[in-house]
């Protein structure tokens, strides 16, 4: 009974959508399709190449930041290179005169030497050549350690493996799993979250049941956690109050999305988390697989992309 | 051939008007019937009705919307196909899947019954529709008045499946809300 009526209810309703302006009717139709349809990442632009493009943005930032903050420094090694060069000459010279003088000049290196004054120059000057070769070695050290630096900075840059090493770990329960996934979005690409007073968090398409549920509670709970964590505060998408699409359009906003993509199994599933702050940018993490063995879960970003 | 020339020729009472309507908007039309009959025999049926039934509105109708008002006959034709057939025996398809949506939709018979006068009811489905954004809109205008699969829309707008359902489920839960609001029992 109760069936048939809210079939009654649904044909009276969609009845009288024919009925609706029709410039909706329009506007949703085959020949005016949406202006600016949105394309996934993955159409617009080959992901493995968005991984090495972003690597190589990153590297090259993290350079260029390495040069502006050190100038002092590498100007110091150049400089240092040339007294190198310049003390080489200068021990060459050395000892060349010494040998040019005993052929030529004989008797002025005896008199020297007489005097007692041309060896102890010569200890004196090998000493100073020691001091100075000291400094060399220091300074060719500190060369090295801002060289070591740089490379470190180079290989902190993320690629898709690192990051794929970096966000696989264990959790005791599935919430704190993806409490766990959502910090690591929120950390992730921090820029995007300057000026964000408030964010919207879109959880999508998980179960009411079973192994990968997520109910309403849940959802609240983990929205709770992430207004207290994050210092912003977070709403539910499903809670009507606000729209991704709002948190997206206002500078002061961030959209947050959870989405489940499938169970692959008795004890794994799929899912993809996407942060977007507008027209600053987005960050996806996309492919990530989320399974339980033995009461512990673990989950692994399949990559990652920025836009 | 543009739709003004179109409609100047059923204003004209030349029989060419309907294979040129064929022409340009056959498709367009076994579309909307074919998602709702999920049969081709019964669609292409009502879509040579459409042609029938344009050219007995034209005149003295003169519609802006051309193709809003060939997929509007075109609905209400297959749709009273359907309830033919479901009498018979009940259909399935994405008609069903859609009836069975929007049911979601019908607010409680518990609630006071309230006499709505069926201009009132899409008086609030138009605001409804207005206060959803432009993607919102599409996905759900789609859905329910083309009775597009999830997946056509999904790939029309390029989005996951689960982003669709989502946009879906929201609105729906938002027309709920209004209808409940204003009282509109169905």
């Amino acid at each position: 009974m109760r069936e048939d009526e809210t079939s009654r209810g649904a044909e009276r309703l969609f009845e009288a959508m024919n009925e609706i302006n029709d410039a909706w009717v329009e506007e949703a139709s085959d020949e005016t399709p949406l202006k600016s349809p949105r394309k996934s990442p993955k159409r617009r632009f080959p992901r493995r190449l968005a991984t090495l493009a972003a690597c190589f943005c990153v590297a090259f930032v993290a350079y260029a930041a390495w040069r502006i903050s050190t100038p002092e420094k590498s100007t110091a090694i150049r400089e240092t290179d040339m007294d190198l060069y310049g003390q080489e000459e200068a021990a060459a010279e050395l000892e060349e005169p010494d040998a040019n003088v005993g052929l030529s000049d004989g008797k002025e290196t005896i008199a020297g030497d007489e005097e007692g004054t041309g060896e102890n120059a010569v200890s004196k000057e090998t000493e100073e050549m020691g001091a100075v070769s000291g400094e060399i070695t220091e300074e060719t050290a500190e060369a090295s350690d801002v060289t070591t630096a740089a490379e470190d900075i180079g290989d902190n840059s993320e690629s898709a493996e690192e990051f794929t090493a970096a966000a696989a770990d264990e959790y005791d329960s599935l919430e704190n799993l993806r409490f766990a996934v959502l910090t690591e979005l929120w950390e992730s690409d921090a820029a995007l979250n300057d000026g964000v007073t408030w964010a919207v968090l879109d959880l999508a398409d998980f179960p009411e049941e079973g192994f990968a549920a997520l109910t309403e509670e849940e959802q609240e709970l983990l929205a709770d956690r992430a207004t207290d964590a994050f210092g912003v505060t977070v709403t539910l998408a499903s809670s009507g109050e606000h729209t991704a699409e709002e948190a997206v359009t206002d500078p002061e906003g961030l959209a947050l999305y959870l989405t489940c993509t499938g169970i692959t199994g008795d004890s794994s599933f799929t899912f993809s988390a996407r942060k977007i702050a507008g027209g600053d940018g987005a960050i996806y993490f996309e492919e990530c697989e989320a399974k339980i063995e033995n009461g512990v879960w673990n989950w692994e970003a399949g990559g990652f992309a920025v836009s | 051939m543009e739709d003004h020339e179109l409609i100047n020729l059923f204003w004209d009472r030349r029989e060419e008007a309907i294979p040129a309507t064929a022409d340009r908007y056959g498709r367009y039309c076994f579309s909307i019937a074919d998602h709702i009959l999920s049969s081709r025999e019964d669609s292409e049926e009502c879509v040579n009705d459409t042609w029938l039934r344009t050219w007995y509105a034209i005149p003295p109708s003169r519609p802006s919307r051309f193709a809003a008002f060939l997929g509007k006959i075109t609905r209400n034709l297959a749709f009273d196909r359907y309830r033919g057939r479901r009498r018979q025996k009940r259909g399935g398809g994405e008609m069903a899947l859609a009836l069975d949506e929007l049911a979601e939709c019908i607010p409680s018979p518990h609630t006071p019954e309230q006499a709505v006068e069926e201009a009132e009811l899409v008086r609030q489905l138009d605001l409804f529709l207005e206060e959803l954004s432009e993607r919102d809109r599409f996905i759900f205008l789609r859905r329910y008045w083309y009775v597009d699969p999830l997946a056509d829309i999904a790939r029309r707008l390029a989005l996951h499946e689960s982003t669709v359902k989502s946009s879906l489920f929201r609105s729906r839960k938002k027309l709920r809300e209004a209808l409940e609001k204003e009282g509109i029992v169905l």
